[in-house]
């Protein structure tokens, strides 16, 4: 498994695309993406509804596979090399989020460190230093009382900070966020956009898919409209 | 499809069956006439109903908690994506053989092995069910959507907890499943009685078997009472989940 050290002196990008081609029931959705995305950077990709902005992500996530072209995470060819050693560098928070509503805030969060034990996590049986490192990250996005909740009682904004607790966890290396604000008031937007960027400064690289062009100029680094089938800097 | 094809096939089906007899239905028609008129429930003997139908529902809660529990690790490693194609392929083959064997088959089988009675019903219903609920359970597993799917696969999750996960998420589908299998199976153990699997089929079969069939009308007429009131209680609650 590449360890953030070496991602950091081994590759100066966290995520490249080469000449992604993708079509969607035979209509092209884009042709010829190419996409460099530094390590420690907070990229938003724009563009209007259909554009193939959360397509883009699920390439990118190796979920599904672009119909010509080369997708690198941390230097690793995602088509050849082991995927799974990479998926765990990656944290994918879909625009449904990706929780498990009958489970609650902790279990959700504690899904990041199940491959460390299988059975004992299928049994919900996690060791007590995966459960003081959740609940100290929970803590820290001032979720530590809703602990035990579960998901399907927390607001929007709540549920937004519980797949970000678990990216936490995860200690990803990357997070893909689909639209993470769409549903959300400008204060609590604000607060998640600001959160997510916050992590960049920790050396994780963050692209996100967002429709507010307002934060994504107080926030982002870089920013990419999507349209018409190719992919152009804006800034 | 047009509906007159349908009815024209089962006019022709009819004939050929020899069900379009006029004589044969009228016959039938008096005989049945003759037999239900002589029907009547014994009251002395609703205790005994009352217990059989009480060993049935055992039967049946049996064959569902124990089915349920076999089902869900064969549903884990039969729904694609979750294990390797060749692991859920295999998987999938043996839960289907599960299925296709009829209860009444197990049955017979579990009888050889343990004599008649209770016992041998529920073990062919908990076999049984075993290969109906995990079909049903992967279905789910597999028709969560695609997003949540993705968000879940992208933590590279081991099986057993990708599939918990799963679990967790379609809980509501899964407890109506179990509650729709626990009403099948009632009426599923009722009908093991015939080749001596216990519950209230047995003693059915036995009374029509000295011909006395007051004592299996009174039988059946306890049991269709509550399988009534189990599928009026299940539609509720199923309703409610």
């Amino acid at each position: 498994m590449i360890s953030e050290k070496e991602s950091i002196i081994m590759y100066e990008y966290a995520v490249e695309t080469k000449g992604l081609k993708y079509a969607y029931n035979s209509t092209p959705l884009f042709e010829g993406i190419d996409l460099n995305v530094k390590i420690g950077k907070c990229v938003a990709i724009l563009g209007k509804s259909g554009s193939g902005k959360s397509t883009l992500l699920r390439i990118i996530n190796g979920s599904i596979r672009p119909l010509r072209g080369e997708v690198r995470v941390l230097g690793v060819n995602i088509y050849n090399g082991h995927m799974n050693g990479i998926r765990r560098r990656i944290s994918y928070i879909p625009q449904s989020l990706g929780l498990v509503y009958n489970m609650s805030v902790l279990e959700n969060v504690m899904l990041s460190k199940a491959a460390d034990n299988p059975l004992r996590a299928s049994l919900g049986l996690w060791k007590s230093e995966y459960v003081d490192e959740a609940m100290e990250i929970l803590k820290s996005l001032g979720l530590d009382d809703k602990a035990k909740r579960k998901i399907n009682r927390l607001s929007g904004g709540e549920m937004q900070r519980v797949a970000i607790a678990r990216a936490l966890m995860q200690r990803a290396s990357i997070i893909l966020a689909d639209e993470p604000v769409s549903n959300l008031d400008d204060d609590n937007a604000r607060s998640i956009i600001h959160l997510i960027k916050g992590l960049t400064g920790r050396g994780t690289t963050a692209i996100v898919v967002i429709h507010n062009k307002r934060l994504a100029e107080e926030y982002m680094d870089e920013a990419y409209y999507l349209g018409n089938g190719l992919l152009e800097r804006v800034w | 499809m047009n509906i007159w094809i349908l009815i024209s096939m089962a006019l022709i089906l009819s004939y050929f069956l020899g069900i379009l007899d006029i004589d044969a239905i009228t016959k039938a028609t008096s005989n049945l006439s003759k037999f239900v008129s002589d029907l009547y429930i014994e009251q002395d003997l609703i205790p005994d109903a009352l217990h059989a139908v009480g060993e049935t529902m055992l039967m049946a809660a049996f064959g569902t908690v124990v089915g349920a529990l076999i089902a869900y690790p064969i549903a884990s490693l039969s729904a694609h994506g979750i294990t390797s194609r060749w692991i859920s392929v295999i998987v999938r083959g043996i839960a289907n053989i599960l299925r296709t064997v009829p209860a009444i088959f197990w049955g017979i089988l579990f009888v050889i092995m343990f004599g008649p009675g209770t016992k041998a019903g529920a073990l062919a219903l908990a076999v049984y069910t075993s290969g109906y609920l995990s079909k049903f359970f992967y279905e789910t597993f597999e028709n969560v959507n695609k997003e949540h799917y993705e968000a879940l696969h992208s933590l590279a999750l081991p099986w057993m907890v990708l599939a918990k996960a799963l679990l967790k998420h379609s809980e509501k589908q899964i407890v109506s499943h179990i509650m729709f299998m626990f009403e099948y199976n009632l009426r599923t153990a009722a009908v093991l009685g015939i080749v001596g699997a216990g519950g209230i089929g047995y003693y059915i079969t036995q009374y029509i078997n000295i011909l006395n069939y007051s004592a299996a009308f009174t039988f059946f007429i306890v049991v269709m009472i509550f399988v009534f009131i189990v599928d009026g209680i299940s539609y509720v609650l199923r309703r409610r989940i």
